[in-house]
């Protein structure tokens, strides 16, 4: 296996001889990733801004880049029950750990053998995992499903289980492990190489940047997942993180409808400001973790030759 | 002396059959049951804690507690029918007009009750007014046991007192005398961006069709479907074929481009009470229950209620009730326990304001206040069971509240139509189709921002049609007639 | 299956015992999770009531397709189709190749700080929920104090009364779309191309290409089928409008809705009040059955031209 040079890598050679297309290029692009860049960023700044504005001020003049009347009520009213948010944070990051570490382990596993172009039963196989993401039994059978049949109320695996195997992520796992030469594959197998040693010390190395991408992916659904909670969950102990922030968000879109069917006085809208300070307490610490992610990125080239 | 023995004798037995009759209510309640509710509110956080000293009392009781479950506002649409979808036990739940009630009946979703209610409520079933029982009927059975509570179909303007005054207007008895403390508030007071307040509450045609006497045959704001009671045919009509309905077109585009509410009203999200607490609106079109409530969180303010329509109704009962769904196991245990609640008022006091002392306290006059309404609100999700008897004013209601609910009572008028229960499911197409045409032509003609009304209410006029809006009317009719036939005079 | 088949399922399965074994779970999982529930499709033809379940409720009228006629009856069958289908194309476009170009961009980029930095904000999006963006909508573009109107106004400029003018919010839901999802699209994008081969790039640079041809003759053909997968993916779920983005964005706001209603939405409303499961189950076999023929004619073809590239 050769050494590459990754194209990602800055090296003094290019640095010296710079045609003027490449800076044109270099130049270009690069305006167009800061471009991108501050258009997501403006939007995410009133968001921290708007959580430390007074919601007076929110409701008069919108959002702003910096807050006109400062306030931490928003932070004060969320850790009001710090234990809540607290529990919901070890929820979430417990079945965000285990499901991905469960779903990648089988989505590679699976995205392997679907790679293999001598698997006689490839394609057939594909398109009965591909077929259940066009038809859908609906929420009310997979509810009683897994309520009756299962037992799975107010149990953690009801918020595992359903985000673990996606056949979209499996079938992208499958065209990164495709792109593994299938010499690689045979040279193993006429050393005597059984198909799990394959997978586990030949292939799961070379899909690194696959499966951080993948791997990503279904820590983001986990992270994010807050529907299987609903249907699932009655018992608050047991609320994910962004279910909790999801019940307090929609609240009070769906109470101002019903208001003025009823008449009922509530005592406590959630307010503007307290649905920012929301958002921020729940994207924190996934922009902590995705650093770590983009390394691999990186590192997977260093290790071997995977051609494109 | 013959007549003597002759009425002892009756009375022997009476006697005999009471006992063999209480006999017969007399459940089993040895065996601890758990029952749980289903409720539509969000979780208070104190409201475990009240929970165990509720339980602790019903276990020594009645040898049995309870387990309550919220289903959140945000959720509600898809979780509230998914617990009759999923065939889920559970023994008792919150039902009202707008979750649907009459339609989960129809398909089977609860227990039958006329049996069962003189049974084992016998001492709440007391204070239980006949018309409840008739308005949660629904094809002859009794399925829900409605709360005792009379509300009021009156909608009206609640408004800062405080811009009245320094204006000069006197008094607000109609839609035109609303219209110049709007315009006062636009010509003078900047601040109020949207001064009549949110789409999402009553909307303000809604105002003109309730004040021309018009009646919603789906009981609450939003629908489609009218009728007069006072009209001898009772011919169903939808909104738009209202004959005022033109004028009222170009009267709320007047208001619109006048600048009562912002243009872009049809996406505002904001609830009214939000704006009107926020100082963003200076009124409100809504009912007297919210007056209350915009008093009591803006004390220093002056709030003031003014009734704008001549003539109201009592809300049907089925605003709020409390149903057995058919997949309980203990239907007589849960109505012992719901008996309970609505009779014994230390049950009721616990789970309708918290523990005395903690959550609430009571003045001499029996008027509440909440000690904390972040940990403990009142009535969070106990609209079902609501009596008359136990419910607590507020200590910061306004002080004319008992005069201004006398006015009320004495502007009622009896509308039988109260107790219909509107059936659209063998029109439930067209039905579905009609609240599109409505949410895309209605709305828009509604609030006003329209360029061309006569226009518009052409289109809306053509899509109704092709909706089926005829089909649907010719349903309806019918209905309309046979209930006529049946209860009225 | 002919005499001969059985015995070649044997075979392969004594051959390959271990690779059966490892798409085992995967199977398991998929049959009871998604083939057992699937049976809840036929109470979109059925007339469903709750005490007697989705078997034992009667077929609905009009030869079992009574839930359907509502998605027709207004005559926006056909505009809502459209209007999902062709959100659904723009939005592919639009937002995959601008992920594909800030992925190049990026990767061609030099500096390993600003890289990492640009790669985590471009994400942030994606975190934002539909709700907040929606907010964020109305406060640029209501017409009394929107930010929009705030610069118009200060530039001496009329107001725009945005949300009457319909067209225009094809663009701006275009633009959001995009925006939501740059930075999760161009991950994929950012991680194939790491796996380029190094050599391939060396040639080009003996062969002198300047940095365009090398991206035109060496990224591209290296990530086609990363790409070809990822179009295709999407393709198949063409009929699915994005409910959450589509209601946010517009809400109820019928004057908007000839231009930006889709499926999603129209079904949502139509059932607010008495919404009945089989008319939604109705609605979701429509898109289903259309996505399937869709994506079993679009795999054929692309089977046709290149058999590596296509799906299943």
């Amino acid at each position: 296996m050769k050494a590459i040079q990754n194209p990602m890598a800055i090296t003094p050679k290019n640095r010296i001889r710079q045609p003027i297309s490449a800076r044109i290029f270099r130049f270009l692009g690069a305006s167009l990733v800061v471009i991108v860049a501050i258009t997501c960023l403006v939007p995410f700044l009133m968001l921290i801004s708007a959580s430390f504005t007074q919601e007076a001020e929110i409701m008069r003049h919108g959002y702003a880049l910096w807050p006109k009347e400062f306030s931490t009520e928003a932070y004060q009213t969320l850790f009001r029950n710090p234990e809540d948010i607290f529990r919901a944070y070890g929820v979430t990051i417990f079945i965000t750990i285990v499901g991905t570490f469960c779903g990648l382990f089988i989505i590679s596993m699976t995205a392997y053998v679907l790679s293999r172009k001598d698997f006689k039963y490839r394609n057939k196989l594909t398109f009965f995992f591909y077929f259940t993401t066009l038809f859908n039994g609906g929420m009310i059978s997979t509810y009683i499903f897994f309520i009756r049949y299962l037992g799975l109320k107010d149990n953690l695996l009801a918020l595992i289980l359903p985000l673990m195997f996606n056949v979209f992520y499996l079938l992208i796992m499958r065209t990164f492990i495709s792109g593994i030469p299938a010499s690689i594959v045979e040279s193993a197998k006429i050393d005597g190489a059984g198909e799990f040693r394959i997978y586990g010390q030949l292939i799961l190395p070379l899909a690194k940047p696959g499966l951080a991408t993948i791997g990503l992916f279904i820590a983001l659904e986990y992270w994010n997942d807050w529907y299987n909670a609903m249907l699932y969950l009655n018992n608050s102990e047991l609320f994910p993180l962004q279910y909790l922030l999801y019940r307090t968000l929609s609240a009070s879109q769906a109470l101002a409808r019903i208001a003025s069917q009823t008449g009922i006085r509530v005592a406590n809208l959630p307010s503007q400001s307290l649905r920012m300070a929301m958002a921020v307490v729940a994207i924190g610490p996934i922009l902590l973790v995705y650093p770590f992610v983009q390394k691999y990125f990186v590192k997977g080239i260093t290790i071997g030759a995977v051609k494109g | 002396m013959k007549k003597l023995f002759a009425l002892l004798l009756v009375l022997c037995m009476l006697c005999g059959m009471t006992s063999a009759f209480a006999q017969e209510t007399q459940v089993d309640t040895s065996e601890f049951v758990t029952l749980t509710m289903y409720v539509v509110s969000e979780e208070p956080p104190r409201y475990k804690e009240m929970l165990e000293e509720f339980n602790a009392m019903a276990k020594e009781e009645l040898n049995c507690e309870l387990v309550v479950n919220f289903i959140g506002w945000g959720e509600y649409q898809t979780k509230y029918p998914l617990l009759f979808s999923s065939g889920e036990e559970f023994d008792l739940v919150y039902v009202a007009t707008w979750l649907d009630y009459a339609n989960l009946a129809q398909r089977g979703a609860f227990l039958p009750l006329e049996e069962l209610l003189p049974a084992y409520c016998a001492e709440s079933m007391k204070n239980q007014p006949e018309q409840a029982l008739l308005q949660a009927s629904v094809e002859g059975h009794v399925y829900a046991y409605t709360s005792n509570r009379k509300t009021y179909s009156a909608y009206g303007a609640i408004v800062r007192g405080e811009y009245m005054d320094k204006y000069g207007i006197e008094e607000i008895t109609d839609m035109e005398s609303y219209a110049k403390f709007l315009q006062a508030i636009v010509d003078n007071e900047p601040s109020f961006t949207n001064p009549a307040g949110g789409m999402n509450d009553v909307l303000y045609d809604e105002m003109y069709l309730f004040a021309a006497g018009l009646y919603p045959l789906s009981g609450s704001t939003g629908g489609v479907y009218y009728l007069d009671p006072e009209d001898p045919e009772h011919k169903v009509i939808a909104a738009h074929e209202w004959e005022g309905f033109s004028a009222m077109c170009d009267q709320l585009q007047v208001y619109s481009e006048a600048g009562y509410w912002p243009k872009s009203i049809l996406s505002v999200t904001d609830a009214g009470d939000v704006l009107l607490n926020q100082g963003i609106s200076a009124s409100r079109l809504h009912n007297f229950d919210s007056w209350v409530g915009a008093h009591n969180t803006n004390p220093d303010w002056d709030m003031r209620w003014y009734n704008l329509l001549p003539e109201i109704n009592h809300l049907s009962y089925m605003q709020d009730a409390i149903s057995v769904p058919s997949t309980s196991k203990y239907p007589e245990r849960a109505l012992m326990l719901l008996d309970k609640i609505r009779s014994d008022e230390r049950y009721y006091m616990l789970l309708t304001y918290g523990v005395e002392g903690v959550d609430y306290t009571l003045d001499e006059n029996d008027f509440i206040t909440n000690l904390d309404t972040d940990l403990f609100p009142s009535e969070p999700g106990t609209w079902g069971f609501r009596v008359e008897e136990f419910y607590k004013m507020s200590a910061g209601a306004p002080e004319n509240y008992y005069e201004e609910r006398d006015k009320l009572e004495a502007a009622v008028v009896p509308n039988i139509f109260r107790s219909f229960n509107m059936d659209t499911s063998s029109v439930k197409n067209e039905y579905a189709a009609m609240q599109n045409v409505y949410s895309q032509y209605y709305n828009t003609l509604a609030a006003g921002v329209t360029t061309d009304v006569a226009s518009d209410i052409e289109k809306l006029n053509k899509q109704a049609e092709i909706a089926g809006n005829e089909i649907i009317k010719e349903v309806l009719q019918a209905q309309v007639d046979a209930f006529f036939a049946e209860y009225g005079e | 299956m002919s005499a001969q088949e059985p015995r070649a399922l044997t075979r392969e399965l004594r051959r390959n015992w271990q690779l059966f074994l490892m798409v085992a779970p995967a199977v398991i999982l998929v049959l009871l999770l998604s083939y057992i529930p699937m049976s809840g499709l036929l109470v979109a033809f059925k007339d469903y009531r709750y005490n007697l379940g989705i078997f034992g409720s009667d077929w609905a009228s009009h030869g079992g397709l009574n839930n359907f006629r509502f998605l027709f009856l207004s005559g926006k069958g056909w505009s809502i189709t459209r209007n999902t289908i062709l959100y659904n194309l723009a939005n592919l476009i639009t937002s995959q190749l601008l992920a594909l170009m800030v992925a190049i961009a990026i990767t061609e980029m030099r500096g390993r700080m600003f890289k990492k930095i640009s790669q985590s904000i471009i994400f942030l999006p994606y975190f934002i929920s539909w709700i907040v963006v929606g907010t964020f909508v109305y406060n640029i573009f209501n017409y009394e104090y929107g930010t929009l109107n705030t610069i118009l106004t200060s530039l001496g400029l009329d107001k725009v009364n945005m949300y009457a003018i319909p067209t225009a919010w094809v663009f701006i839901i275009m633009f959001f779309n995009a925006w939501k999802w740059v930075g999760y699209n161009s991950v994929v994008y950012i991680a194939a191309i790491t796996g380029v081969d190094a050599e391939c790039y060396e040639a080009a640079d003996i062969d002198g290409a300047n940095i365009w041809q090398r991206i035109w003759y060496v990224t591209f053909p290296s990530i086609k089928p990363t790409i070809i997968v990822i179009l295709l993916l999407n393709v198949g779920r063409i009929l699915r409008g994005d409910f959450q983005m589509f209601y946010q964005i517009v809400g109820l706001n019928g004057q908007l809705y000839d231009m930006t209603d889709v499926i999603d939405t129209y079904v949502f409303r139509a059932l607010i009040t008495g919404g009945d499961v089989g008319m939604t189950a109705a609605a979701t076999l429509y898109q289903s059955v259309l996505c399937f023929l869709i994506i079993t004619v679009v795999n054929a073809i692309v089977k046709k031209i290149d058999a590596d590239y296509a799906l299943f």
